[in-house]
């Protein structure tokens, strides 16, 4: 396989097809990931979490693929494990019944790629596997220590949108003044900030008042993946955290009320975390979004039972992003 | 049974007014009649006074020799007359009607009335009682009364005995006996106790009036807060049906999920092989034709391959082998069976479409519902299987099911990882006994009294309604049967029902 590198020298990388695990407790399963990926893939099987664990111990694997509900260890205790022992791979948790708890554990804890729902798509199953087992290929050979500790930036800007007031005074005392702290009340104000300050970190709710606001959320890390995007919310809707894995990579994911040492902690690693990608950008692409554009946003939105107006200022807010990050503008943003 | 306030304070109150009303009318009526014979007996007392003290002394001689004298006699003796007149003038302007004098032997010396002169007295109640110094009345009502001048009618008499005492000794020389006519004292004393008995029945009435409104109010809240109650526990109970059913339909759709994803993928993958095989079928087919027109037993083929074609078969799959689509294709039959199986299973779960009363094996049932909880359970509980033989029971099966989902989810619930739950069944004394046993935390002290009990939870973080095991205990108690519970801390729970093998006719069970 032959790979073109940004500088533009070319240079052979091992031909050596991906390696993909795949952890289920149901054996029909495996097999239909068998018939599925064997042409393209180097696959290993595990049939319980405790055996993934055990594999993960002596090998490596550009992807891994895990039911979430299995006897004894459960799939995001997996990706964790997964996580802390070959950070370079790509996890994509699979599960039949998205309850809140695993879903919310995938992101902060098991920090996946790809959140998928059973019964899957063919298509989109291959395409997901494929996009991460690429990504994990590249970044392999090009950023082998890719996970090494950073230090935060001693300045950060952290935007806070949230109309709470207690939640605002609550993060003046989180953020100690180590941080910047911005707040934005509306979509408006929050794009302004974003125009005219240093935003390293945005902490979200998913709604202003009546309007949905996860698709701003996605744009912006589809626009400008460096920036880290955390969720602080009282909403809990299975399907929507579900688009805010896939379509916005988001960082983590808090409940409300505020946990203290949980959001200092959640915002510390998000610090260091845009260090990393500030200085390695290629490892942007480990937190590539599905394809989004405004009109499957907005549809999105009007499903989840938005009113016509709130469409209305959603879709102004969604091309002023647009508008705001086109031309090449993400890059200088530092 | 309804407590219906406002009529029961009605009846309650009408009879309360009538005992009241009563009562105080004859009260009332006791008193005046009391004061009017007391005041009746001193105006007699007072004419007994001055007769005693006028008369007496002048007809004591004409009394003393009475006993001597026979009735014709005592009749015919002038004295008679003049004492006649004298009491007549004595009587003048007073509502005395009759006067009688009796010696001391009880011979009636005088009367008023002729035809009495000369009756004997002596075993009088009244005149013994007036000799021994007392004075004594009674009231009576003659329809017709000799009067001194006539005959009169439909009369209230007071008679009263009194002794007449010797102005000069003191001494009892003989009984007077007055009537007094009444009448129309006691038609004022009627009067009267018409009218307290009006006035109070008058206020009464109004105090009735005021407080019917009071009760009539608090018999509307009343109703209003019970039709509340009804259908907040109508509502409750709906939710609990709906919550459970919400949770089983939660865990069938996971049980369906796995071998749909499967099934579909497989599926998937065979259909874009059904592309891979155009060609070989395609070649395959011509191949075939050739070779079945061949007569001479020997075919030469030769193929010009274009570019195109060498495309074509270089793109080719050549994994593909009739073993691996055998096996796509009969995983993807174990998955439809493995759904067709759960279908089955919740078909004979709910038995919708069956008969509401049926011949039942409970065995069969238990099976159905462990399946149904298999999900609920999860792989970390072992389940234990101790079916003894019980013969079929007619009962309503899917309300037997609901009691076993309800104590197996019970279980599930308080049982941590690696627990068990055993279920036992067995036929005793013409009782089917099943037993669900949970080696769980178990049921603290104080609130195993009241698990039965409607709304009754300690899940209500988890959204427990305090329902289930409520409407267990009801179903079990229709069925003729019977719940018990017994627990350890630490140790685990057993649940018993009993349900007789004969059962009472359907049709109680139906209703």
């Amino acid at each position: 396989m032959i790979s073109t590198s940004r500088s533009g020298q070319q240079r052979i990388v091992t031909t050596r097809k991906p390696r993909v695990l795949f952890v289920d407790d149901e054996p029909k399963i495996l097999h239909s990931m068998r018939w599925l990926f064997k042409k393209d893939y180097d696959l290993t099987f595990a049939s319980s979490g405790q055996e993934a664990i055990e594999l993960l111990g002596h090998r490596s694997f550009e992807v891994i693929v895990s039911d979430q509900k299995m006897p004894g260890i459960t799939g995001v205790e997996v990706l964790q494990e997964a996580q802390r022992r070959s950070p370079g791979s790509m996890r994509i948790l699979l599960t039949g019944y998205a309850d809140l708890k695993s879903i919310i554990g995938s992101i902060n804890e098991g920090e996946v790629f790809r959140f998928i729902t059973k019964p899957w798509s063919n298509d989109e199953l291959k395409a997901v596997v494929k996009l991460a087992a690429q990504t994990a290929m590249r970044i392999s050979t090009r950023s082998p220590d890719a996970s090494r500790a950073v230090a935060a930036p001693r300045r950060g800007g952290v935007l806070l949108i949230d109309r709470d007031p207690e939640i605002r005074s609550a993060f003046g005392k989180i953020l100690e003044g180590k941080y910047l702290l911005h707040y934005a009340d509306d979509l408006d104000q929050a794009l302004d900030l974003l125009d005219r300050e240093k935003i390293q970190v945005v902490v979200s709710e998913t709604h202003i008042g009546q309007t949905d606001i996860t698709s701003v959320i996605k744009l912006l890390k589809r626009h400008h993946p460096n920036i880290i995007s955390i969720v602080l919310t009282e909403h809990r809707d299975a399907e929507a955290i579900i688009d805010l894995i896939n379509e916005g990579q988001i960082f983590r994911f808090l409940r409300k009320p505020v946990k203290f040492g949980q959001c200092r902690l959640s915002i510390q690693s998000a610090m260091v975390r845009y260090v990393q990608l500030m200085a390695h950008p290629e490892l942007c692409a480990r937190y590539r979004t599905e394809e989004i554009d405004e009109e499957r946003l907005l549809t999105q939105a009007r499903r989840r039972g938005m009113g016509d107006t709130q469409a209305g200022v959603l879709r102004q807010a969604l091309r002023r992003l647009t508008r705001l990050f086109s031309g090449g503008m993400t890059t200088a943003r530092m | 049974m309804q407590f219906r306030l406002v009529r029961y304070f009605t009846f309650a109150s009408l009879a309360a007014f009538i005992v009241v009303t009563s009562l105080l009318g004859l009260a009332q009526r006791h008193i005046a009649i009391e004061n009017m014979i007391e005041l009746q007996e001193s105006n007699s007392i007072n004419l007994t006074k001055t007769f005693a003290n006028s008369l007496w002394d002048e007809f004591l001689p004409f009394v003393k020799r009475a006993g001597t004298m026979d009735r014709e006699q005592l009749h015919n003796d002038p004295e008679q007359r003049r004492l006649l007149k004298e009491v007549h003038a004595l009587m003048r302007g007073l509502n005395v009607v009759k006067v009688k004098v009796f010696d001391l032997n009880g011979l009636t010396v005088f009367s008023t009335q002729a035809s009495q002169i000369g009756d004997d007295k002596s075993s009088n109640g009244g005149f013994l009682t007036a000799i021994d110094g007392h004075i004594v009345s009674e009231l009576t009502h003659r329809d017709t009364f000799s009067a001194f001048e006539q005959e009169i009618e439909n009369r209230d008499v007071l008679s009263s005995y009194i002794p007449i005492v010797s102005p000069h000794n003191g001494r009892i020389e003989g009984v007077f006996e007055v009537y007094s006519d009444v009448t129309p004292f006691l038609a004022s004393v009627s009067d009267m106790t018409w009218l307290v008995v009006g006035l109070v029945i008058s206020l009464l009435g109004l105090l009735y009036l005021t407080l019917f409104f009071v009760v009539k109010r608090a018999d509307n809240i009343i109703r209003v807060q019970a039709e509340e109650n009804s259908r907040v526990q109508l509502q409750v109970a709906q939710n609990e049906k709906m919550a459970s059913l919400g949770q089983m339909v939660a865990g069938v759709a996971h049980e369906l999920n796995t071998p749909l994803a499967f099934t579909r993928s497989n599926l998937s993958m065979l259909m874009d092989f059904v592309d891979e095989l155009r060609l070989p079928l395609k070649w395959g087919g011509r191949l075939i034709g050739k070779l079945r027109e061949d007569t001479s037993g020997e075919v030469h083929l030769k193929i010009r391959l274009s570019e195109r074609t060498r495309r074509k078969l270089a793109d080719l799959d050549n994994d593909l082998s009739p073993e691996q689509l055998q096996e796509m294709l009969s995983e993807s039959l174990t998955g439809l069976e493995q759904m067709s199986e759960l279908v089955v299973n919740l078909k004979e779960f709910t038995r919708l479409d069956r008969a509401k009363i049926a011949d039942f094996d409970i065995n069969h049932g238990i099976n159905t519902v462990l399946y149904i909880a298999k999900s609920a359970i999860g792989d970390k509980i072992e389940i234990v299987r101790c079916f003894g033989d019980v013969p079929t029971i007619q009962c309503a099966p899917s309300q037997i099911n609901q009691i076993f989902i309800n104590l197996v989810n019970n279980a599930a619930q308080s049982v941590s990882e690696h627990g068990k739950i055993t279920v036992t069944t067995s036929c005793v004394d013409g009782n089917i006994r099943v037993e669900v046993e949970d080696t769980g935390q178990g049921i603290p002290e104080d609130v195993l009294p009241h698990i039965f009990e409607a709304y009754y939870t300690t899940k209500d973080a988890e959204g427990g309604t305090g329902l289930g095991l409520s409407i267990s205990r009801d179903i079990v108690l229709e069925h003729g049967g019977n719940i018990d519970v017994e627990s350890k801390i630490g140790v685990g729970t057993k649940f018993t029902v009993l349900l007789p093998v004969e059962q009472r006719s359907g049709q109680a069970l139906a209703a």
